[in-house]
């Protein structure tokens, strides 16, 4: 019956405005519409899912081990040879496994980075932005000069200090990777101040807490989402660079930075060992980007009708 | 003007001691101990009279915050330190090798803008044409490949398989002439400027377009002017304005991959002098490189700002 009424609803609204008016969405279905009507990122999606379901059931994918299975009489092969799908690495491991056994690291690190830099950016962002003043100033400050450093820089200073374990590798690059989301979180926080419905919750008595994390917070969201899609791409390609020097993954681990490095002495002999891994990574982070950037237009008000 | 610019310094002077005492202090909690790396004896025993005496000529001995105000005293004067490794002085060995990274990184950033103008403009120019969809495309590509990957497949392809460049870099500087140079310096170039310049691409291109839509773009075709003058005699010249803060944040990424870049070429800058000193824990020079880098990045980003506020009156009017 429920069902019915609102049909019935629906069609006495859709008359009222005349047929040329468009169907009534919220601001979510909106996204997900415009987002959906994109070619590219529609594809950046499901390049995406494709290897977020090959990492995650990587048994499933292969009946090699990443780490402890070597043969010494298969060294190299080329990809192809000794059904070996991707060939073999310098140990004789077989590279499909490593590659699929990697991915789930590159993503992990990907995505704890992201999460932990997002969680510590956003409340500090929140905090600077809804009270102003004194804390905004200081916080701010404080933000500004972690921004000033290069960030990969600091991120090898840290690494070496720490030394080489992919725990510290996502610590490391979310000490560098904080302040971006702070930045724009406060920017949006500054913005969403200043309407009417902040006041009259705050009229209305609810607690700083609740206006801040209840009705502030899912209203910056959609720029906060974007940053955080392209920040995934972006710690895999960080993370790569510092396995890549020997500061990242630990080196037994099947990691695609440490690969990588592997395979620089066997640039001559077998390429593939080096060629392999970077269109893992590429892949991984050119469908990130694409998502973000389906993102960015999706959540784009002059986009909008 | 010269108050902004005497302001900027300023305001740079905090962030700097803040900057120093972050690298100091995460130095300073590095596990590991100094003495040994300093005598080279990590396998037989220092007697405890040895230690001390090694303590109170390096300065190991004081208090923390007092080594750190030596530190910044001495650094001030250009003075780094003294590496454990080498026992010369870190600031000589950093200033040996800066000018081979100043001559990299200036060649990627000539290279990336070489390509990143005409194409942005280009695209912006054939708005929804395959040329700016191409644009689009490989901009998207350019940022999401590993740059220093970049670099090893050009090494595989130009000079395993096509022998057209050596695999490491023989000359670092025009001293043997343009041209050996130029075969040095083009893959490790090429590799550090994939990123800036499909940064810069995106950046010139969605410019571009917002001074096209402009009312003083409309006005001047309105009054019959070329279209050759209208893009080069007013559009350009403002949508490159927002294109020069972009270069200051690419300068920093560029400063990360050089140090990638230059140990992938054997390029004989400061990048490949940090990843030396940290497989041998040299901390004073780990330290020193990061500083210098540090501040060769402030200073960019200083000379931007200036730059910024010289063609665009309305941020130095502004405060």
């Amino acid at each position: 019956m429920s069902d019915n009424n609102k049909v019935n609803e629906k069609d006495r609204v859709m008359d009222e405005i005349g047929l040329e008016a468009l169907p009534v969405t919220n601001y979510w279905q909106d996204v997900i519409r415009l987002f959906t009507k994109n070619r590219i990122a529609v594809i950046g999606l499901i390049m995406m899912i494709i290897i977020v379901v090959l990492c995650a059931g990587a048994p499933l994918f292969t009946s090699h081990d990443p780490i402890t299975e070597m043969n010494f009489s298969e060294l190299l092969f080329r990809p192809g040879q000794g059904g070996h799908i991707l060939g073999t690495d310098d140990l004789g491991r077989d590279i499909w496994t490593r590659l699929l056994y990697g991915g789930r690291n590159s993503l992990v690190t990907g995505i704890a980075v992201t999460l932990i830099s997002a969680a510590v950016g956003i409340a500090i962002g929140l905090v600077a932005g809804y009270f102003g003043g004194t804390v905004e100033a200081l916080l701010m400050r404080f933000t500004d000069i972690m921004l000033s450093f290069p960030f990969l820089i600091i991120a090898i200073a840290i690494m070496a200090v720490l030394g080489p374990s992919q725990r510290n590798v996502i610590l490391a690059l979310a000490i560098v990777s904080w302040p971006r989301f702070t930045r724009l979180t406060r920017g949006q926080v500054l913005q969403i101040k200043q309407l009417e419905y902040i006041e009259s919750a705050s009229v209305a008595g609810f607690k700083k807490g609740r206006i801040m994390f209840n009705h502030i917070l899912p209203n910056c969201l959609g720029p906060l989402i974007i940053q955080a899609t392209l920040s995934v791409g972006g710690a895999i390609l960080s993370a790569a660079s510092l396995s890549y020097l020997g500061l990242g993954a630990d080196a037994a681990a099947p990691d695609w930075g440490v690969m990588l490095s592997q395979g620089r002495n066997y640039l001559q002999l077998a390429p593939h060992l080096t060629t392999i891994p970077g269109i893992a990574i590429s892949l991984t982070v050119l469908s990130m980007n694409w998502i973000g950037d389906g993102l960015r237009d999706a959540f784009d008000p002059k986009m909008r009708k | 003007m010269w108050t902004y610019i005497l302001r900027r310094i300023l305001q740079a002077i905090p962030t700097l001691l803040v900057i120093s005492f972050l690298i100091f202090s995460l130095l300073y909690l590095t596990p590991g101990d100094p003495i040994e790396l300093i005598m080279g004896t990590e396998d037989e025993q220092i007697s405890p009279e040895q230690r001390a005496i090694v303590e109170r000529e390096w300065g190991l001995d004081k208090p923390f915050l007092v080594r750190y105000f030596n530190f910044i005293f001495n650094a001030a004067r250009g003075d780094l330190g003294t590496s454990y490794v080498t026992s010369k002085p870190v600031f000589s060995s950093i200033m040996e090798r800066y000018p081979a990274t100043l001559r990299l990184a200036g060649s990627a950033m000539l290279l990336a803008l070489l390509i990143s103008l005409p194409l942005g403009i280009t695209a912006a120019l054939k708005h929804n044409s395959i040329i700016d969809s191409l644009a689009t495309a490989l901009a998207t590509i350019g940022v999401s490949l590993p740059k220093f990957w970049f670099g090893l497949v050009l090494i595989i392809t130009l000079s395993l398989k096509l022998h057209w460049l050596p695999t490491t870099a023989t000359v670092n500087d025009m001293s043997q002439g343009f041209w050996p140079f130029f075969k040095a310096v083009i893959m490790p170039a090429s590799s550090l400027a994939l990123g800036m310049a499909a940064t810069q691409t995106r950046m010139i291109r969605s410019s571009m377009l917002d001074v096209l839509n402009q009312d003083y773009v409309r006005y001047a075709r309105s009054k019959g002017l070329k279209e050759r003058s209208v893009i080069y005699g007013h559009a350009l010249k403002n949508a490159l304005i927002p294109v020069i803060t972009v270069i200051g944040g690419e300068v920093g990424g560029m400063m990360g991959g050089a140090v990638v870049t230059e140990s992938i070429f054997s390029w004989p800058g400061i990048g490949r002098l940090a990843v030396n000193s940290i497989s041998k824990r040299d901390y004073p020079t780990i330290q020193g490189i990061t500083l210098v880098m540090c501040i060769s990045y402030m200073i960019v980003n200083l000379l931007i700002d200036i730059i910024y506020a010289w063609v665009d009156p309305r941020i130095r009017l502004d405060k």
